[in-house]
């Protein structure tokens, strides 16, 4: 290697230490790294300094509630749903729907599927405190039909990575369903429940449920007060059989999330 | 790695519950700096706190004590769970101010115990006294994971501006890392 372009790969090393590679150097830094044994000495230099970087954050005090948080995070997991950490199959990632389409088109197909829909919600009868479950199956498939509505992918917790799924929110941003494959179910005593995080992290309970054993996915309306675009991102978390004593936060350990941005 | 941390390591691998509160009880105010510096909002900085104490939870096993202290492991874990969610939301990082530790000495406590105490003490005061557009950038990848290019569109500066930034604060700081170990009588190199 020309000496000229070994400095320069020298002259990486610290931006390494503390991945500021962009993708395209990090390649041939890698590669020319392994051969050339100075370069990792020095590198192991850097990183020991690196370590020492978290000085440069300032100390703040946690707040108390988070040890009796943990405490039931972990009373939560000990009932029978401890870390499961078999990994399925993901699904394949999910494009965000065009927006370059036309206007017309567009606007013909929400008012199909708004009608549409209105079938659908009429069906699904008052609404209580539990997430609605049954018809959800189909608003989910119908939302999925919808010229313009958006899909995100879920994002397990380390708890149970063999879960997957996405949510789907219409056009309009008024009505999402959220379907979960392989969701076991809880311990007798707990159940799932649903949190909806605005813009502003202030966060909801979307209901509480539990998945049918005998079905591989459970499909969930998700209760949006707002348009969806107003929410940062929904979760679920394993609570005690009444729901998180807590009003605006869970209690129990995090099943997994879905990012809306 | 002290014999009361390895216990209690050893005993949250077994699954007691009161070790790991032992070990949060510690180092939650330390987790929840780190995952606030980077995430600049306190609520998810409490949700990044508690995920990495249940990632301790899970994965203790996997400290290695002959790489690196505990609270060095913790934090790197730390900041990578916030990393994750800082770009999963895309938070601006200039609401996060580039701004000092008003606290340094608790710092050179926490970092600098053990045998080569003095030299981490050195060069945690070292790491404060770099220029602040050292230090900008700097943090800006440590903190929150930006790389060459991403700090340059963010600063508006020329790529090779930010690498040398990049370059000549840590160099800095490995220079001061080598003369305090050429100095300290602790250390085997």
């Amino acid at each position: 290697m020309a000496a000229k372009r070994r400095e320069e790969l020298l002259n990486l090393i610290p931006a390494y230490a503390i991945d500021a590679l962009d993708e395209n150097e990090r390649a041939e830094f890698e590669a020319w790294l392994q051969h050339d044994p100075e370069a990792q000495a020095i590198l192991a230099d850097y990183r020991m300094v690196a370590n020492h970087l978290v000085a440069l954050a300032p100390l703040r005090p946690a707040p108390k509630h988070l040890q009796a948080d943990l405490r039931q995070r972990l009373a939560a997991g000990s009932s029978g749903n401890g870390a499961v950490k078999s990994v399925a199959p993901k699904p394949e990632p999910i494009q965000k729907p065009s927006r370059r389409r036309s206007v017309w088109f567009l606007a013909a197909a929400a008012l199909i599927t708004m009608v549409l829909l209105a079938v659908v919600l009429l069906q699904l009868g008052p609404t209580d405190d539990s997430v609605q479950i049954a018809s959800a199956k189909e608003l989910y498939y119908e939302l999925k039909r919808q010229s313009g509505s958006s899909q995100y992918t879920l994002i397990p917790s380390e708890m149970n990575e063999a879960v997957y799924g996405n949510m789907v929110v219409s056009l309009d941003g008024e009505y999402a369903v959220l379907c979960i494959w392989d969701l076991p179910p809880t311990a007798p005593d707990q159940i799932y429940q649903m949190w909806l995080i605005d813009d502003s992290g202030t966060r909801a309970s979307g209901g509480l449920f539990q998945p049918d054993p005998s079905q591989k996915a459970v499909y969930l309306r998700v209760p949006f007060d707002q348009p969806a675009a107003a929410y940062r991102s929904v979760g679920v978390s394993i609570e005690p059989a009444g729901g998180s004593p807590l009003v605006d936060r869970p209690t129990g350990p995090r099943v997994l999330s879905v990012p809306l941005s | 790695m002290s014999p009361n941390l390895a216990e209690l390591l050893a005993q949250i691998q077994a699954g007691n519950e009161s070790a790991l509160l032992t070990l949060h009880e510690q180092y939650a105010n330390l987790v929840y700096s780190i995952a606030c510096r980077v995430l600049n909002d306190p609520l998810s900085a409490e949700e990044v706190t508690q995920d990495t104490f249940m990632r301790l939870w899970y994965k203790a096993e996997t400290y290695d004590a002959a790489k690196g202290s505990f609270v060095t492991w913790l934090l790197t874990i730390t900041r990578r769970l916030a990393i994750d969610v800082h770009r999963k939301y895309q938070h601006d990082p200039m609401q996060d101010p580039v701004y000092m530790d008003s606290d340094i000495e608790r710092w050179e406590n926490i970092l600098g115990s053990g045998e080569d105490a003095d030299l981490k003490g050195t060069l945690v005061a070292v790491l404060h006294e770099l220029p602040d557009e050292q230090r900008q950038v700097i943090e800006l990848a440590y903190f929150h994971g930006m790389s060459h290019g991403q700090i340059a569109d963010y600063l508006s500066q020329p790529v090779g501006t930010i690498k040398t930034r990049i370059r000549l604060g840590m160099q800095k700081l490995r220079e001061a890392w080598l003369v305090g170990s050429s100095n300290d009588p602790n250390q085997d190199k």
